[in-house]
């Protein structure tokens, strides 16, 4: 059984979110970020806009949830701990 | 020998092959093309360094940091573990990109309508076990507890539907998909709302699907019944493609099937081989959508960096293309003029310093000449390129080997 390490990061930006991945990245052996915009899409989920609820559909008058104007991405690791991303989720 | 001309390495069908057989890579024969350096065939699990068989695990190392489901031949789905590479014989291995179902509804195994917010008068959302009718459909393995949704609309004067919860979040392409089964009238899937497919019958449970540009952010998948009719429905799935992807289970909440990264387990082979100094393939993907208007790579080999590359793909207009970067300067960026349709394609890719050739199956052939290689290739990735790209489709085979020295009819022999 696989042990999953799941670690939410957020920011004000998606390039935030880049830049401090790369930063965590630093020493490993497989990056989570790199280049301009690259993730590593395989074990980050790409960055996303964070909601809370307050809104309501149009057509169906149901709750449904508005941006928050911060971003998320999530880092999923298989078997594996890290703590600079650790101290990044604050 | 040249690999100027793509017939130097690929005589025309039928013709002996004049190239000599150094015999550098051949130890012995079989199910590989002869002097392959590294042999995947995923659609008959078996795999080949230099004539040696191994495992797949010794030959390619997959990364993805969620489970992933893909159909077997009899069509039922199959779950793959975290970093293990999603391949049933007799189908391949389906190599794709991150995908995220926005929907936020329990989809595979609903225990309330939890997400899910009925319309219409008249009509009954409820929770049912249909679990003859998911294993008849294959979906057992996803849907583990029989229970789906149903709406009841027969008493409806008029359509009545669900919408499920979790929005589009940005106003990019689309595709709404959800598993249905219908009885005693029509029904449709919607991306909120006015983005639908046709009203029609599914006797049994049927992928039914739509694509298209939600008119605001906030807009999500929904289903439409039509008076008179009841739907049974199951693993609604709302993500940011132009195509249906497998299912992605969620539970509550949006879920993320991450990319599949597959890389060779190891690349001494390939230096040993003398590959450094150019190389061919036979590749063999099997499309199941066509028309995405993106890059989708084949293989890549590289320095680690867009600076270094040899990279197969189909391009933007589905027409296999091979790209050479060497020292950040793009050598060579060539494509067949056909394009790439539905079902499996073999194709073969051929390099070295004196040029090289992309050829399919059917004869059509692009071949260009004199270039600089690329130097520190010391990363394979199959299906995907260091800028991403991903095949988004089933790979069946892959042969790497210096040069293709047989006569087309004993190339493509070894696709079949």
């Amino acid at each position: 059984m696989s042990a999953i390490n799941t670690y939410l990061i957020r920011a004000a930006s998606p390039e935030e979110l880049h830049a401090a991945l790369v930063a965590a990245s630093v020493g490993k052996a497989r990056a989570f970020a790199w280049d301009a915009d690259r993730f590593d899409d395989a074990r980050v989920r790409l960055p996303y806009p964070e909601t809370s609820p307050g809104a309501t559909d149009p057509e169906t008058g149901a709750a449904t949830e508005a941006p928050t104007g911060m971003w998320l991405c999530e880092v999923v690791l298989v078997n594996e701990e890290d703590a600079a991303l650790v101290a990044m989720q604050g | 020998m040249s690999v100027a001309s793509r017939s130097s390495d690929i005589p025309i069908q039928g013709e002996a092959s004049y190239a000599p057989d150094e015999g550098r890579f051949r130890t012995k024969t079989g199910w590989w093309q002869p002097n392959a350096a590294l042999a995947a065939d995923f659609y008959n699990a078996r795999y080949a360094r230099n004539g040696v068989d191994l495992t797949l695990g010794d030959a390619l190392a997959t990364v993805r940091s969620s489970a992933h489901f893909l159909a077997g031949p009899d069509g039922v789905y199959q779950s793959f573990a975290t970093n293990t590479l999603a391949r049933i014989t007799a189908v391949g291995a389906y190599i794709g990109r991150q995908v995220t179902n926005k929907c936020t509804n329990y989809n595979a195994n609903p225990a309330s309508t939890a997400g899910v917010t009925k319309y219409g008068t008249g009509s009954v959302l409820s929770i049912v076990d249909d679990q003859a009718a998911l294993a008849a459909a294959g979906l057992q393995n996803i849907a583990t507890s029989g229970k789906v949704y149903k709406l009841d609309n027969s008493a409806g004067a008029s359509e009545g539907g669900v919408m499920f919860s979790g929005s589009a979040g940005n106003v990019n392409k689309h595709t709404a998909s959800v598993y249905m089964r219908t009885v005693g009238g029509t029904a449709c899937v919607a991306i909120n709302s006015s983005i639908a497919s046709a009203f029609d019958t599914y006797a049994a449970y049927s992928r039914v699907a739509v694509t298209g540009t939600p008119v605001d952010t906030g807009r999500g998948a929904q289903i439409k019944v039509a008076a008179g009719g009841t739907a049974y429905f199951i693993l609604n799935q709302l993500e940011e493609n132009t195509f249906t992807t497998p299912p992605i289970a969620t539970a509550g909440a949006a879920a993320t099937r991450y990319a599949s990264d597959v890389q060779a387990a190891s690349m001494g082979w390939f230096n040993a081989a003398g590959l450094a100094s150019g190389g061919a393939a036979l590749i063999v993907p099997n499309y199941a959508s066509v028309g995405h208007g993106v890059s989708r790579t084949l293989f890549e080999l590289s320095d680690g960096t867009a600076n270094n590359l040899v990279r197969a793909h189909v391009d933007a207009s589905d027409k296999p293309a091979l790209v050479i970067v060497a020292g950040g300067v793009t050598q060579i960026d060539t494509a067949l003029s056909a394009a790439v349709a539905l079902g499996r394609k073999p194709l073969a890719f051929g390099w070295g310093a004196g040029g090289g050739y992309v050829v399919d199956r059917t004869g059509n052939v692009a071949s260009f000449g004199a270039i600089t290689l690329p130097g520190g290739l010391s990363v394979l990735r199959l299906g995907s390129s260091v800028a991403g790209n991903y095949l988004n489709a089933k790979l069946e085979q892959i042969h790497i080997c210096g040069t293709i020295q047989q006569t087309d009819g004993q190339t493509w022999a070894v696709t079949a």
